[in-house]
């Protein structure tokens, strides 16, 4: 009964100062399960770090996990002298390297671009069978069949699985755009002013011209979004090359590179093992640091509204 | 979608109206045949590309196709489909593969808890999300090698040592889907945290202000209001968890390689259903039997989706 009248009597200050209180406690309960989190997520990268500057005979000699390094680069030399899978003397992560890049850049650009022309036609020009083509394109994206690794049989059959070749199965089919982008970029372009694509054809700018130069540069977030995760997707693509290019070391993206290493490698070199994966994630993560802004609002903003 | 459809059909009304005055009659312009072009272009790659090779593959699970060269055809009975009825192993690695779908699932559960504690707008929560996306761009096979790396070598490896224990956690049949679904734990959550994320915010203040006025608590305004209200996204991430944790092979393929004896991780314990189409359709050149699988898994992947499907438009109905 005491602490009822007591409680009743409790000054607006006391309220204020328990609130404040329970705010405190709430904000350290918040910080503390994300600091977990931030934990458990960096956690094997430091690992892998540490991992990767250890000597093979550090590793022999341990009875358990080794904190602290000798600090040698004997893992990075491994992948970069001893590589079974190098072409002509060229280290087979450093071509990987390469070949990811045009086997990603290519069909990312090049769709991209086929993509951005369809939204851009579907939304500013009305053209003759507009409408059957829209739901057309529709249909598509609702239904994303695909035969998956059986469309292996009709690339045997058209001969895109024997030496070079093999490469194109990766590369050709993402040349002709989604429908799926098509969509993701056509509200952007629609809600471009019409009068700015009317000005530039008084002004004698044909369908192309309008495109590259005015449409692109007052659309570019959404392309740079597009671009990025077509990209990411791209450079992280392994099972793609481990069905068609696994006979053509030349043609090895960095994710074959990097698995056909590492399996190589074994547990003889764990150290080259981190190094390995190490050096394969970097590029993305220094391309993450500068445009992750990018990233974050390209990924939100075409499925928030649902 | 549908706000799509009706706003082209709307156009088409409105070009009907102009049609009809004669002075307004169309002619062919040039720039028609450049918009015929860009929009057909993905139709003829989809046709090429998607079309001719899924009709190749439905007709291959009706014929015995010799080292995957399509010339070699021949009918043979439905042998597929009788072989595919008594595979114990597909049974097996389907098994498998929910099993690790599951973790797409608790992964959601994880991505929706981080990202209500990000949306708490604390200083530092903006960077958090930032970094919380990292796993995402990291490759699955790269990250597989990471947790490999963790799960193995004996009593120098990170987890052994933290337990005392000397066990090869990737070679043991009792461990190694765990490995595959740590992996998966670790990974999966980022893209819900920053869709997830994004959604909270989109949610209507006013909502919140109302229910508080109304006298309701953090705990029923959170399940009343902020669940309904990002439903569709969870849906739509449910979608997608499903659809990805049906196709599991990355870190299957890297973490559990095949052995001399033929299985995938000990006793088959990495058999997800697309490592088992890869197998088969590669290293023994059973595309045709492989594809019998993969429209099996297509068909079971389709329910799926169908009920996310349902499920997110019926949330949506209620909003």
């Amino acid at each position: 009964m005491r602490a009822q009248i007591a409680n009743y009597t409790l000054s607006k200050n006391d309220a204020a100062q328990k609130e404040f209180r329970r705010k405190i406690l709430r904000n350290i309960i918040v910080y503390l399960s994300l600091a977990l989190y931030t934990v458990f997520l960096f956690f094997p990268f430091l690992i892998v770090i540490i991992t990767s500057f250890t000597t093979r005979q550090e590793l022999a000699d341990a009875t358990g996990f080794v904190w602290i390094p000798q600090g040698s680069l004997e893992g990075y030399r491994i992948l970069f002298t001893n590589d079974p899978n190098a072409v002509n003397g060229i280290p087979s992560l450093l071509i990987g390297f390469f070949n990811t890049m045009w086997q990603a850049i290519l069909p990312t650009v090049c769709g991209l671009a086929v993509s951005g022309l369809a939204a851009y036609a579907y939304a500013k020009y009305d053209f003759p069978g507009k409408n059957k083509f829209f739901a057309g394109n529709l249909l598509l994206m609702t239904i994303p069949l695909s035969a998956g690794m059986a469309s292996y049989l009709f690339y045997a059959g058209i001969g895109w699985t024997m030496g070079t070749a093999s490469v194109l199965p990766l590369i050709i089919p993402g040349l002709f755009g989604s429908a799926g982008t098509i969509f993701f970029i056509y509200p952007y372009i629609k809600a471009l002013p019409d009068g700015v694509v009317e000005a530039a054809k008084i002004d004698g700018m044909g369908f192309f011209g309008i495109f590259f130069h005015i449409i692109l540069p007052l659309a570019k977030p959404v392309f740079l979004a597009q671009f990025l995760f077509g990209f990411v997707g791209c450079y992280n693509n392994y099972s793609g090359a481990l069905l068609y290019l696994m006979s053509q070391k030349q043609l090895w993206p960095l994710q074959l590179a990097l698995q056909q290493i590492t399996e190589f490698i074994g547990t003889r070199y764990t150290n080259a093992q981190c190094a390995a994966a190490l050096i394969s994630m970097l590029p993305l993560l220094i391309l993450y640091a500068f445009v992750q802004k990018f990233f974050i609002e390209g990924i939100t903003s075409g499925s928030v509204k649902g | 979608m549908d706000a799509l459809r009706e706003e082209v059909f709307s156009d088409k009304t409105q070009r009907s109206e102009v049609r009809k005055a004669p002075q307004n009659k169309k002619k062919f312009r040039k720039e028609w045949l450049c918009c015929w072009i860009v929009v057909a272009l993905p139709f003829i790659g989809y046709i090429i590309f998607n079309a001719f090779p899924i009709g190749i593959s439905i007709v291959s699970m009706f014929t015995d196709i010799e080292h995957n060269q399509i010339s070699t055809m021949t009918w043979n009975n439905f042998a597929h489909f009788k072989a595919f009825f008594h595979d114990a192993k597909f049974l097996h690695s389907l098994g498998i593969t929910f099993w690790l779908t599951t973790a797409q699932f608790v992964c959601l559960g994880i991505a929706l808890l981080i990202a209500t504690l990000l949306n708490s707008n604390l200083p530092g929560t903006k960077l958090m999300r930032t970094l919380y996306f990292i796993p995402y761009i990291c490759s699955t096979v790269a990250v597989s090698i990471m947790w490999g790396w963790i799960f193995g070598s004996g009593k120098a490896g990170v987890l052994n040592s933290f337990f005392g224990t000397e066990i090869e956690w990737t070679q043991e049949a009792k461990y190694i889907t765990w490995c595959v679904y740590f992996v998966i734990l670790w990974q999966a959550p980022s893209y819900g945290i920053v869709m997830l994320t994004a959604a909270l915010r989109g949610v209507d203040s006013t909502l919140y202000e109302a229910a508080k006025i109304d006298g309701a608590n953090t705990w029923k305004m959170y399940t009343k209001i902020t669940l309904p209200q990002i439903a569709p996204m969870i849906l739509f991430l449910a979608l997608a968890g499903w659809q990805g944790g049906l196709a599991t092979f990355d870190a299957v393929k890297v973490l559990a390689p095949l052995t001399w004896s033929g299985t995938a991780g000990p006793e088959n314990m990495g058999l997800t259903t697309s490592y088992y189409i890869y197998i088969q359709g590669v290293n023994f050149s059973h595309m045709d039997y492989a594809s019998v699988m993969q429209w099996a898994m297509c068909i079971i992947t389709f329910i799926g989706s169908y009920i996310f499907l349902r499920l997110r438009k019926r949330t949506e109905e209620n909003l």
